[in-house]
């Protein structure tokens, strides 16, 4: 087909566009892993000490940079499905400093916290992946309408966020804090699957 | 609308009203939009892919793209950014799948018909014809020509027996193609 005749055709194609607003996109993703954070809390029941352990400093700190990271990389998923976006260069500082700080702050923790004794292990991963599920089906559905120029980033982002919100939701309702299985069981998994994310995103934010 | 540093981009003053009205429907704005974008498009991905025969194929899906991501496009914001990641991404995208296919040139009919195997019984003059042009191409572009058909290596074997990269053994090779056209044309 030459490309006048190809012209022609979009042309007469042509009507109103509505604009997907970056911004709502944001909000809406939050709003989705807000409520999969409240029905799965509610359901499964905040962890018994959360009374005592939302007064402690560190607790409390690492909550607040877990809630940045979350942020963070929810912006930088949706960024990345809108072309003019997607280099943004703050929102990926948002994300490093989240990530740092964080891992600064378990990196500190699994020095020297004294265990609580709470060996995290499979089931942490399960409720991970559970608190997880409606964020990730919702990013699926929404990123896959816009355009992402980069599949494979966007996949993994996606799930990042995803993930970052099922990790949030398992301190809500998982006491005690063994940082060394926290790193094996919460952590390291959530890295393999990003790089799943990352890989079947090629195949699924095609366009 | 201005760049970073206050200069008018003037691609950005062309565009970007047509973008507009181009997102409230005005059909005759759309067609505008789209030539004006294949014109820059065509530009990009000249330079992108030095002129490659399948330039328009390339140009024609950037067109598609910009039709298919138009919602993505916020109108309060400048639109050469937006179009310059798109025409980006097609382009990479392409050369990744030239690259994934460089083992295995496509080689039009046209450019090697006159040396592929043929009946010297019946043509023996055109044989003659051929080896006489050939003999005229530099060694590097024999050895190459020789490694690609006469010993029908792939463009990764070839590179690698006569030490060279395989970019510059296509390049050997499409020159030495422009040669024999013009050797044999001139026989002919």
């Amino acid at each position: 087909m030459k490309t006048e005749e190809l012209i022609s055709e979009l042309s007469a194609q042509a009507a109103p566009v509505k604009t997907q607003s970056y911004v709502r996109s944001c909000v809406e993703a939050l709003l989705v892993a807000g409520f999969s954070m409240v029905v799965l809390s509610d359901y499964y029941g905040l962890r018994p000490d959360f009374d005592s352990k939302i007064a402690e400093p560190l607790f409390q700190l690492e909550l607040l940079l877990n809630l940045f990271f979350v942020l963070s990389v929810g912006l930088l998923a949706n960024a990345s499905a809108f072309p003019d976006r997607a280099f943004s260069p703050r929102i990926k500082r948002a994300v490093i400093s989240a990530f740092v700080a964080y891992s600064a702050l378990i990196l500190y923790l699994t020095l020297n916290v004294t265990s609580d004794h709470h060996d995290h292990g499979i089931e942490c991963l399960y409720k991970i992946l559970i608190y997880a599920a409606i964020p990730v089906a919702w990013m699926l559905w929404k990123l896959r309408r816009l355009a992402s120029t980069n599949p494979a980033f966007t996949g993994c982002m996606a799930s990042l966020f995803a993930l970052s919100v099922g990790a949030l939701g398992v301190r809500l309702i998982e006491s005690g804090m063994n940082a060394h299985t926290l790193i094996f069981w919460h952590y390291l998994p959530l890295i393999l699957l990003c790089a799943i994310g990352s890989i079947a995103g090629k195949k699924m934010f095609r366009w | 609308m201005a760049t970073k540093n206050n200069q008018k981009n003037p691609n950005e003053e062309r565009l970007h009203p047509l973008f507009v009205k181009a997102m409230q429907g005005d059909q005759r704005a759309y067609a505008d939009m789209l030539s004006a974008v294949g014109d820059l498009a065509r530009g990009y991905v000249k330079r992108k892919t030095g002129g490659n025969s399948q330039a328009e194929d390339v140009v024609q899906e950037i067109l598609i793209s910009v039709h298919k991501a138009l919602p993505t496009y916020d109108p309060e914001r400048p639109c050469m950014p937006w179009l310059a990641t798109i025409m980006h991404f097609r382009v990479s995208d392409w050369l990744r799948k030239q690259y994934a296919a460089g083992a295995h040139p496509s080689v039009p009919i046209g450019e090697v018909e006159f040396f592929l195997a043929a009946d010297v019984t019946t043509s023996p003059f055109e044989y003659e014809y051929v080896n006489k042009a050939i003999g005229n191409l530099s060694p590097k572009q024999q050895a190459v020509l020789k490694a690609m058909y006469h010993e029908e290596m792939t463009v990764a074997e070839a590179s690698e027996k006569l030490d060279m990269s395989v970019s510059a053994v296509k390049v050997t090779a499409h020159r030495a193609y422009k040669v024999l056209r013009q050797e044999l044309a001139k026989e002919a």
